[in-house]
């Protein structure tokens, strides 16, 4: 049993609005598996039936080979969660907060515990509700952690950090991974998929509609062009694009093909601008995906 | 968990314990200084203005109020009821889903912690909280009523000591209301509003004949200190449905959290 956590045949429909259905995922033990959608395609609503706060239409999820329900708290030591939004105790310091979560544990965390709140540069004497929402989830982060879980899930878990803060939650992932930990996490940020993931699961209106190694993802690059030339109509012309493409004497259009064939015909031409920009998630799915 | 839970709840515990110790401390220490002949007179004065069902429903009919401790039988009992039950019906309404609505519920969930053990904490520290407010109350009214009069032990106590039922069925019954919530606001409304109007039903339901099934219906009546006074011992009957209740709104308490969902 190589798969630490599988799911099959997931269903879960909130009446009217959509839900998921029949989700099936297979995620392999020590690695990075990135589940990616645009908003509202049914990412949390995947991960919160797999933590079972909320109730299955129908499926299954499996921890480690066993069926995972909400009385099994063996396979919940086996589990880090960190929810989209964290959530904690007002009135608590953040060791407070940290210490009650150790106490559901039955062992000692404290030498992992201080290596992430390092790492995360955490002030752990300030309140809960002292912290800003970056801090929050670095305190998030800790507790999913903490306990040196065999598989962390994680519910856009780069969002509202910053920069530098994005960087050792990466470096920390990998870290992981190193370990043997396998990470699923969701996200709708295409570029940190892209450069922490093995593998990729993509989720559209409820479906999983491509699970794939996120190297075959990469090289199928898709990149909007902007271009500002004189020549605009016969580039047009000569790529067959629509003549839509031209707005206020700019060239926009997506581009899926060898960009090197791209450089070799605008070369030919004199351009005044050339702007090579990356897609964000929910263009990928109209251009890409549909 | 349990432990978190008392220490959270610390700080309204000893607000509650505190009014209500306060209030009968209070009370005790002036009272006596207010009886003598010329206010007695008045008193039975006033009482011979009110209708019968008035009286009878303060136990006034049966009880004078001319003692420290008759005043405790009578309006002192009220209270008691009536603030206590608002601290039980309040913690049982908001214990539970304030972890909802704050959202900390994600949290929790994830832990090596099942739902069932959540709702036992929960019980365990609201049931050890409202225990905590009888026994302090009863012990402070002892001391103050031994220092002023003689009473009758067998009978304090279980004046003292019976409106816990009615606690723990506010409690019970706020708590698995509350399942039906996502929050605090909301059924601890609800939980406010079942004391105000199971008070009210006692009151109304004592006017008359009439009316009479309104009374027996109120949880109010579950815990009548009339027939404690009249009986010296405690209805067993009402004794055995509060329990049955008890126990029912337990095990629905446990079954809806079980199924409930956290979005």
């Amino acid at each position: 049993m190589n798969n630490i956590l599988e799911v099959k045949n997931l269903t879960k429909n909130y009446g009217k609005s959509r839900g998921v259905s029949d989700v099936n995922l297979e995620i392999e033990k020590g690695t990075i598996y990135g589940f990616i959608g645009p908003n509202g395609a049914g990412k949390s609503t995947t991960i919160k039936c797999i933590m079972n706060l909320i109730n299955k239409n129908s499926g299954e999820v499996f921890i480690d080979g066993k069926l995972f329900l909400k009385k099994n708290n063996e396979l919940k030591n086996k589990i880090g969660y960190l929810p989209s939004e964290v959530n904690l105790y007002d009135g608590l310091k953040v060791k407070e907060m940290i210490k009650y979560s150790e106490s559901f544990y039955k062992k000692d965390c404290s030498k992992r515990i201080s290596e992430l709140v390092n790492k995360l540069d955490i002030d752990v004497n300030k309140k809960i509700e002292e912290l800003s929402l970056g801090n929050l989830k670095k305190v998030g982060i800790v507790l999913a952690l903490m306990h040196e879980p065999e598989i962390v899930i994680m519910d856009e878990a780069s969002s509202g950090l910053d920069p530098l803060m994005q960087e050792a939650f990466y470096e920390i992932l990998l870290e992981e991974k190193k370990k043997g930990t396998t990470i699923f996490f969701s996200s709708h940020i295409l570029s940190e998929i892209k450069r922490i993931c093995d593998k990729v699961a993509i989720i559209k209106e409820g479906k999983i509609i491509n699970i794939d190694d996120m190297n075959n993802i990469e090289d199928s690059d898709v990149v909007r062009i902007k271009i500002t030339s004189d020549y605009n109509k016969d580039i047009v012309k000569e790529l067959k694009l629509s003549e839509d493409s031209i707005k206020n004497e700019t060239l926009e259009f997506i581009y899926k093909d060898d960009i090197n064939n791209l450089m070799k015909i605008l070369s030919k031409y004199n351009i005044k601008k050339l702007l090579i920009e990356e897609l964000d998630i929910e263009e990928i799915f109209i251009h890409y995906y549909k | 968990m349990l432990k978190r839970e008392l220490k959270i709840n610390l700080k309204s515990l000893i607000i509650w314990t505190g009014i209500l110790v306060l209030m009968f401390a209070l009370i005790f220490a002036i009272y006596p200084s207010l009886i003598n002949e010329e206010t007695k007179y008045m008193i039975t004065k006033m009482m011979d203005t009110m209708p019968d069902d008035i009286l009878a429903t303060f136990n006034m009919d049966i009880v004078g109020i001319e003692t420290a401790y008759g005043w405790f039988k009578t309006e002192g009992y009220t209270f008691l009821t009536l603030i206590g039950g608002l601290y039980a019906a309040i913690v049982g309404a908001t214990i539970l889903v304030k972890e909802e609505n704050d959202k900390t519920i994600e949290f929790l969930i994830s832990k090596p912690i099942s739902r069932e053990s959540i709702v036992t904490s929960k019980i365990l520290c609201g049931m050890i909280n409202i225990l905590i407010l009888s026994g302090l109350v009863t012990i402070v009214n002892f001391i103050c009523l031994r220092n002023i009069e003689d009473f009758e032990l067998k009978e304090f106590l279980i004046i003292s000591l019976l409106p816990m039922l009615l606690y723990f069925m506010l409690f019970f019954i706020t708590l698995f209301l509350s399942t039906f919530f996502k929050k605090t606001r909301s059924s601890m409304s609800l939980g406010i509003a079942i004391v105000f109007i199971s008070y009210l039903m006692q009151i109304i339901g004592g006017m008359g004949e009439k009316v009479e099934f309104i009374k027996n219906i109120s949880l109010f009546e579950f815990v009548s200190s009339r027939y404690v006074i009249l009986n010296n011992t405690v209805d067993t009957k009402y004794l055995i449905a509060g329990a049955v209740i008890i126990l029912l709104t337990i095990l629905g308490t446990y079954k809806r959290y079980h199924d409930k969902e956290f979005l």
